[in-house]
């Protein structure tokens, strides 16, 4: 994710845990706008470029 | 697979456990703990046993006993081996899991007391199977094993709803 950054250390910074690092990445948990805009400020990154919506249906 | 292989994926699984499935973890197995000590208590006892509404409340004492030690040493082994996570509120995809827990617990709550009230009316009105019943005071019976059961599928959905995630993380 973003080069060097581990799923602990993006943890951390947004304030989840690792397994909800961990969810987002294989589209089993869609983000609240918070987290994602937090994640999204981690990476000096605009939403869009970090999160596209494909239309399917994620499982918590 | 060899013993080298097996320590490996064994390693991999303590790594992929987060402090909540360990929290749940062992709230399942005290839960499971206290399961065991009502069942077998009952499966133990005499006839005259069962039918004593004051040994029963005795087990019932015992049993909230049992279930209160058993959470104070979990809870001290948590604290144990936690790193100041056990002070740390749940994130936002843990509250929605454990509200998935909440609801399928609710569920198997209502269910019990519903069957609870069914088998009290008819056993009151003398109907059907209720004149078989296999215990005397199956209705108190039947109410504390539908609370047990719904805080063993309570823990067991939140695992494995976070379990889902780690495998396919």
């Amino acid at each position: 994710m973003a080069g060097e950054m581990t799923q602990k250390e993006l943890a951390e910074r947004v304030g989840v845990t690792r397994q909800t690092i961990m969810a987002i990445e294989a589209a089993k948990y869609s983000p609240s706008l918070e987290v994602a805009f937090k994640i999204a400020q981690v990476f000096g990154k605009p939403l869009e470029a970090v999160f596209q919506y494909s239309g399917s249906r994620t499982e918590l | 697979m060899t013993s080298n292989e097996k320590l490996k994926v064994l390693k991999a699984l303590l790594d992929s456990l987060s402090f909540r499935d360990l929290t749940l973890t062992l709230d399942l197995l005290v839960t499971g703990a206290v399961v065991y000590f009502y069942a077998s208590s009952l499966v133990m006892a005499t006839a005259e046993q069962l039918a004593s509404g004051v040994w029963i409340s005795q087990l019932l004492v015992k049993v909230v006993g049992v279930s209160i030690a058993l959470s104070i040493v979990s809870q001290l082994l948590l604290e144990l081996v936690s790193d100041g996570e056990v002070d740390q509120p749940m994130d936002e995809r843990e509250k929605q899991v454990s509200l998935v827990g909440n609801k399928y617990a609710l569920w198997t709550l209502q269910a019990g007391v519903c069957f609870a009230i069914g088998q009290y009316a008819f056993e009151q009105n003398g109907m059907g199977f209720a004149e078989r019943a296999p215990l005397p005071f199956f209705t108190l019976h039947i109410m504390v094993g539908a609370f047990l059961l719904a805080e063993l599928v309570n823990y067991a959905t939140q695992l494995i709803r976070n379990r889902m995630v780690t495998r396919y993380g």
